[in-house]
């Protein structure tokens, strides 16, 4: 995978944000488009363009949530627009701590808030169990329907992390 | 991206929003979601056992306006009509009702994959098999 490769890094969900930091610093340094402001058009655009590339990989190299999607997208486990199927319970358990956080709009109230925030931290807890393995290896090895736990993993951390946006506004 | 007029019109005035008794037996509820957009959708409706008629209509959405809005103009359709009525909705009337743009189809396609949860969901608890549903590709 191209990020991975161009930060000479093994295909994994564990950030090392030392050793990424440093090797984020000597990509840049390396394609810094002032060393090419002397060459020809060519050699200065793709300096400009690998300096693009290198900023974007590091962008979700930093991430542990950010790696896993790009790994999914990059197998074809995730597809835009796909049509993805979540557990009824999960949907259920999503419907009822959005209405909860409706309710806290018309009367805020601390009490109730950690009450929710508490409830989500033990949901993401509970999903996070069956792929926490994965975010330790260094060298990331996944069979098919490990791709699909990854998978209902990502969408479901979606929900979470919407609910969790909306309750820090 | 500008919504449309009745788009807004559904967002800041939302009809049929509420819930009805899920144990109820002519009560059937579709609960769906959008992973991508992390959108989640409940509709129900109430059966009148006599007549087969929906007498009332139900939504709860949380997500963008146009499925909220989606969903509304959805609860107001399905209101007397007959559950094989209903499950004729499609997609493309709401999309052309409250004019969404290509990247808002698939609210639209949400709000009918909940009408037919709901008379799935109201079919197998009154002992009539769920119907096969057809897998919409939204692009």
């Amino acid at each position: 995978m191209y990020y991975f490769e161009l930060f000479d890094t093994p295909i994994s969900l564990l950030v090392d944000k030392s050793a990424l930091l440093k090797k984020y610093y000597t990509l840049s340094k390396e394609y810094h488009p002032d060393n090419f402001s002397l060459g020809n058009e060519l050699a200065q655009e793709q300096a400009l363009n690998m300096s693009a590339k290198i900023n974007e990989a590091k962008k979700i190299l930093d991430n542990n949530y950010k790696r896993l999607e790009y790994i999914l997208r990059e197998t074809n486990t995730i597809i835009p627009d796909e049509k993805y199927v979540l557990s009824p319970q999960f949907l259920g358990e999503m419907m009822d701590i959005n209405e909860q956080l409706i309710e806290l709009e018309f009367e805020k109230n601390e009490a109730d808030m950690l009450k929710i925030s508490a409830e989500l931290s033990s949901i993401e807890a509970s999903i996070f169990t069956t792929v926490q393995s994965f975010f330790t290896l260094s060298n990331f090895e996944a069979s098919t329907s490990d791709y699909l736990l990854l998978k209902d993993f990502y969408y479901k951390k979606k929900y979470i992390d919407r609910v969790k946006e909306k309750l820090e506004k | 991206m500008a919504y449309s007029e009745k788009v807004i019109e559904h967002y800041n005035n939302p009809r049929n929003v509420g819930t009805l008794d899920k144990s109820a037996s002519n009560v059937g509820t579709g609960l769906v979601g959008a992973p991508e957009c992390g959108d989640v959708m409940r509709l129900q409706i109430e059966v009148d056992d006599a007549t087969g008629i929906i007498k009332d209509a139900k939504f709860k959405t949380f997500g963008c306006g146009s499925a909220i809005a989606s969903s509304s103009v959805a609860t107001e359709w399905l209101k007397g009509k007959s559950i094989d009525q209903a499950i004729t909705i499609d997609n493309m009337d709401i999309v052309e009702e409250l004019n969404l743009p290509p990247v808002k189809i698939h609210c639209s396609v949400l709000a009918e994959d909940a009408i037919k949860a709901a008379i799935n969901d109201y079919r197998v608890k009154n002992g009539m098999p769920a119907l096969e549903l057809e897998e919409k590709i939204v692009h």
